[in-house]
Formats: structure tokens, C-alpha cells, sequence
């Protein structure tokens, strides 16, 4: 189990550009599956059924851009250019390696992002920066940008802290 | 293999565990036959009695064991695999990105029962999406159908792996 310490080894700027740790090391539940609220399911296309996987109805099934694109359109975001803060605007910012899926983080209304780090915690950061880079944990290449509307208030699972308020 | 080495939890030495890994990965990859690793292994125990990390009733007795159960050896190549996939890919928010990891590969190209039985074993350690994923593709959706939810996947492959084998 990763503590604090451990993910700032991973993810070296992280401490130094601003974190939080925001829930336990939870093996139940990936990024996608965190953005959607949900601490029950790992979320993931995959063409055939796989128990213990989960991906909505009626979306693309193959691992690859085109179904998680389909995915965060169907929850109203579109493409953008960046990850700048706007007001009443909700960003994401997602990582693919070819056309495998990597990571997705949120934008909070602070500007922070939050992303649920893998196998890892739920972690509050203040740039992308912070968990980007070379190092083998790291995520590497450009994120691509998507952006919808921000909801009065986002769901969050059950016992989550308000994200929203980190300083 | 090195958790699995009889008598480690009681305070007996281990094995110089970059040996043992190297040993391995030889007998998975092939480059050795299987049935020799246990004597590849007596080598590596004979280099500890040499530099007296184990005594020679230890090396014995650790030989004993093994020689016991050629089984047992595959099962826990098995589980260091398993545990080595996850640690080297646990930041990845996609399992089909972690199934481009050699150690997967690996895994598949073992015999299925010593690695089904030893992804039965980490599921009984806590919850895990790479073993659901592991499981479903050496037997199939079966055993688990229609759970999509880790910890009810995770239910059904134990109940499962408890009317199969005595894990």
C-alpha cells in the first residue's frame, strides 16, 4: 500500500507543486470509474463481457480513443484546446499511449485537478505537471482536453471529501 | 516465490531473491526447463550456505520442501508473476494497457491450472481488476457472469476456485 511518502517518490512534483491525498489506496475503482462517482467498478471497454469490469450500454466496446471519447461526450463534454481555468467550466484532461487508454483527471472549480492514481489514492493536485514526466509512474506525452458546462455540484461517492474547497 | 519459501514466515533465511527471481523468469520464458529450477535453485541455495546466509540444514530443508511439490514451485512463480504485473502497472487507469506487460505474457504462457490456482490465492488476498482480467482470460466469463462490480466478481471466482480446487 502506497502511503504519501511513496506516491511523492513515484510522482516527484507532486509535494513540491501542491497535493492532498483525498481517500485511501483502493484497488475497487480506476480514474474513469472516479470521475463517473463510482468507488464500486473499474471501468473499461472491452469487447467481450469481463465479470468485475464495467462499461455502459450502448457505447464503443473496443480499448481505444474512440470509446472513451464516446464515453465523456456522452457525459457532455467536448473537445478543447487546453486545460486553462474558466469560470462555470469543468475540465478533463486525459492521457492515451497510441491508442491505449492511460489516465483521466478532473478539473475542480479551484483550478486544482483531481485523479484517482490507478491502484492508488484519490489525489488532489494543483497542475498537471504534478503528475507528469519521464519516470516510469509517470503520465508522459500531452493530455488531450475535453470541457462541458460545470454542474451546480458534481457527484462524488460516498464519503468523499468536497474537492472543491482545497486551497 | 521468495513469500512462499517454506518456513519464511517463521524467521528462517530466504534466498537471495534476485537469484531466485532470475531462475524464474529463465524456467517461464522457457530458456530452461521447468523441471530444473529446482535444481538451478539448489544452486542459488548452495551460493547462500557459501556465503552463510543459510546454514546447510536450512538449504536442506528448503530443498526438501520444494522437491516435495514440483506443483507448489509453478503455483508460486505463478503468484510473484501476478504480483509483479500489478506492482509494474498499477498507476495505469486501463487493464488492457497493463496487458501489453511482459509479465502477463509470461503468465500466459505458463500452464493454466498452477496460474489459475495462484490468481485464485491473490484474489483471496483482496480485490483485484488485473487478476478478474487474468481469470477471464485463461477460463473464460463463466464462473463470474454478470457481475459487474469487482467486489462481486471477486465473490463468484473464489466460490468458484473453492468447488475447483482446495486453495
Amino acid at each position: 500500500v502506497a502511503t504519501y511518502d511513496e506516491l511523492c517518490v513515484l510522482f516527484p512534483q507532486l509535494a513540491s507543486s501542491g497535493c492532498s491525498v483525498t481517500s485511501p489506496y483502493d484497488r475497487t475503482y480506476n480514474c474513469v470509474a472516479w470521475l463517473a462517482g463510482d468507488t464500486e467498478r473499474w471501468w473499461e471497454p472491452s469487447p467481450v463481457p469481463v465479470p468485475g469490469l464495467y462499461w455502459p450500454a450502448g457505447l464503443p466496446t473496443d480499448p481505444d480513443r474512440r470509446a472513451y471519447d464516446a464515453l465523456f461526450r456522452s457525459w457532455s463534454y467536448s473537445r478543447c484546446t487546453d486545460g486553462e481555468l474558466e469560470p462555470g467550466v469543468e475540465k478533463l484532461a486525459i492521457w492515451f499511449e497510441g491508442e491505449a487508454f492511460k489516465h483521466v483527471a478532473r478539473q475542480l472549480e479551484n483550478g486544482w485537478w483531481t485523479s484517482k492514481l490507478g491502484y492508488w489514492h484519490d489525489v488532489s493536485h494543483r497542475t498537471l505537471v504534478a503528475i507528469m514526466g519521464s519516470g516510469a509512474w509517470e503520465f508522459s506525452g500531452a493530455p488531450i482536453f475535453m470541457k462541458r458546462r460545470r454542474a451546480r455540484s458534481h457527484p462524488l461517492p460516498r464519503g468523499a471529501p468536497d474537492l472543491g474547497v482545497l486551497r | 516465490l521468495v513469500e512462499e519459501w517454506p518456513d519464511s514466515t517463521d524467521g528462517t533465511p530466504v534466498p537471495p531473491s534476485d537469484e531466485v527471481a532470475e531462475v524464474e523468469r529463465k524456467a517461464i520464458q522457457g530458456k530452461i526447463p521447468r523441471g530444473h529450477a529446482v535444481d538451478l535453485l539448489g544452486g542459488v541455495l548452495d551460493s547462500a550456505v557459501r556465503n552463510g546466509t543459510l546454514t546447510w540444514d536450512e538449504r536442506e530443508a528448503v530443498m526438501a520442501e520444494l522437491a516435495k511439490s514440483p506443483a507448489r514451485l509453478d503455483e508460486a512463480m505463478a503468484l510473484d508473476l501476478i504480483h509483479r504485473w500489478e506492482d509494474t502497472t498499477a498507476r495505469m487507469g486501463s487493464i488492457a494497457a497493463a496487458k501489453r506487460d511482459d509479465a502477463f505474457h509470461d503468465l500466459l504462457a505458463m500452464d493454466d491450472a498452477p496460474v489459475i490456482r495462484a490468481a485464485l490465492r491473490r484474489l483471496e488476498e483482496g480485490a483485484s481488476p488485473h487478476v478478474l482480467v487474468l481469470l477471464h482470460e485463461l477460463v473464460g466469463a463463466a464462473p463470474a457472469a454478470g457481475e459487474d462490480t469487482v467486489p462481486g466478481a471477486t465473490k463468484a471466482w473464489l466460490d468458484w476456485g473453492r468447488r475447483q480446487f482446495p486453495i
